[in-house]
């Protein structure tokens, strides 16, 4: 696991003359006393880092039709290493700003989605993604820029192998939903009423052909009804 | 004096003010902790505005109630009640304006009728600029009045950091406090409709023709 940087180094002030650091020596009143360490969980300790590189990251500001900066420090690959099947570890992408370590980028890698270049930049790459570094759904256009072309094609490189991973995941985790959906299709009836479970071989079958029993329930309802069709 | 303790697991909370003249980038500052942008584009506070802004530490999560003041009501004065209860301040000033270092006296008298001692940090803001006006030398009056001083950047986010980690340990009573990790919760896996699918890719197409802010930086 990477070290935080809590120290991160700032950017450097363009200034040539800068302020000494010095501590003043004034005595308050603590408003609270917190005088216990608390250990906060970073969210990543089953994930292993396998992409690190400095970047800048912007968000697309639809109104105002401009970039605005989300934050600088590290870029981030992060994947899980708790699944069994090395296949099915997937990979979200991570950042966090320096100096206060704050959560700026976090959503799992699509396979769906490829980086697209940005006008006039050749360090940049553009992509979209619905985010939860603010911990809600932010469906949004993303940039992010390195230091130079080198590190930006570096990025490409490792993306583009996250993103063939995570399609892989993807289409595995169709695969057993078809499954799914064809034990309750081969049951007879609709699949929607199936679902439900008044026909107790279908549930039978269904739950035979998965270990993964609650995804049945979980099943997206617009897929199964896509599905069907082709199954009449 | 209430110990972490007896409030129970609520999460501290501390009321900061933070005042300076127009223009000198407070809002700017607040709103590079808030979401990472760094706007360049002036608009003037009007009154005041609060955010909360909430920091990871070492010793369990705090947030500042952070007032957001009108710099340009100096002339009539900030009222009372963004004051009052006032538990850390940050007075700011631009380094390449003298005048807004000579305006700190006032609003330091401003801060201290309504709030007396409270942890004070002066923020002299703008040092990525070559043209510095206000020298480091020439920035004494922290020294007198014993508050604690830090030159900074909003736009390269030099010691952007700092203001809040002196004061977070001044109020915690704890000068071992640090930052750590926010955590970085699972996110969701999503399923994308076609619908939004084809609004997310036009939106991308459409930004992937706007220009990145300051691409001629070596901002890396």
């Amino acid at each position: 696991m990477a070290e935080p940087e809590a120290a991160a180094s700032s950017t450097t002030p363009a200034a040539e003359e800068l302020t000494l650091e010095e501590e003043s020596t004034a005595i308050f009143q603590p408003v609270v006393e917190l005088r216990e360490e608390v250990k906060t969980s970073t969210g990543t300790e089953n994930e292993e880092s396998i992409f690190k590189m400095r970047a800048k990251l912007f968000r697309f500001d639809k109104e105002e039709n401009m970039w605005k900066e989300r934050g600088t420090g590290d870029l981030t690959m992060m994947r899980d290493t708790l699944a069994e099947d090395a296949a099915m570890r997937k990979i979200r992408l991570l950042m966090r700003r320096e100096q206060t370590l704050k959560t700026c980028l976090n959503h799992f890698v699509n396979g769906a989605v490829e980086l697209t270049e940005n006008v006039g930049s050749d360090r940049s790459w553009v992509w979209s993604a619905v985010d939860y570094a603010d911990g809600e759904a932010d469906p949004c256009s993303l940039a992010v820029r390195f230091a130079n072309s080198d590190q930006a094609a570096k990025f490409k490189t490792a993306y583009d192998e996250a993103r063939q991973h995570m399609d892989n995941i993807a289409d595995a985790e169709g695969a057993a939903e078809e499954e799914e959906e064809a034990a309750e299709a081969d049951a007879g009836g609709a699949p929607a009423a199936d679902a439900e479970g008044d026909s107790t071989a279908a549930a039978a079958t269904a739950a035979d052909a998965s270990a993964t029993a609650d995804g049945n329930g979980d099943a997206a309802p617009a897929e199964a009804a896509a599905a069907s069709p082709a199954k009449e | 004096m209430a110990t972490a303790a007896a409030t129970g697991d609520a999460t501290p909370q501390f009321k900061l003010i933070l005042v300076g003249d127009g223009g000198v980038g407070k809002t700017t500052f607040v709103k590079r902790h808030l979401s990472g942008e760094f706007q360049k584009k002036y608009v003037a506070t009007v009154g005041v505005e609060v955010h909360p802004l909430s920091f990871h530490t070492n010793f369990g999560p705090i947030i500042f109630q952070c007032w957001d003041t009108a710099g340009q009501e100096k002339f009539g004065g900030l009222r009372d009640g963004y004051y009052i209860q006032g538990q850390a301040a940050i007075i700011m000033f631009d380094v390449t304006s003298r005048v807004t270092y000579k305006n700190v006296p006032n609003w330091h008298r401003d801060l201290v009728r309504v709030c007396e001692a409270i942890p004070t940090v002066l923020c002299g803001n703008k040092v990525d600029i070559k043209d510095r006006k206000v020298k480091a030398k020439a920035i004494t009056y922290h020294r007198k009045k014993n508050l604690q001083y830090y030159d900074i950047s909003a736009k390269s986010n030099y010691n952007f950091e700092k203001p809040f980690l002196w004061l977070a340990r001044k109020l915690a009573g704890n000068p071992q406090l640090t930052f750590v990790e926010a955590p970085a919760l699972a996110p969701a896996d999503v399923v994308i409709d076609d619908a939004h699918k084809r609004q997310m890719e036009a939106d991308l197409a459409a930004a992937a023709q706007v220009a990145l802010p300051d691409e001629d930086d070596g901002d890396m």
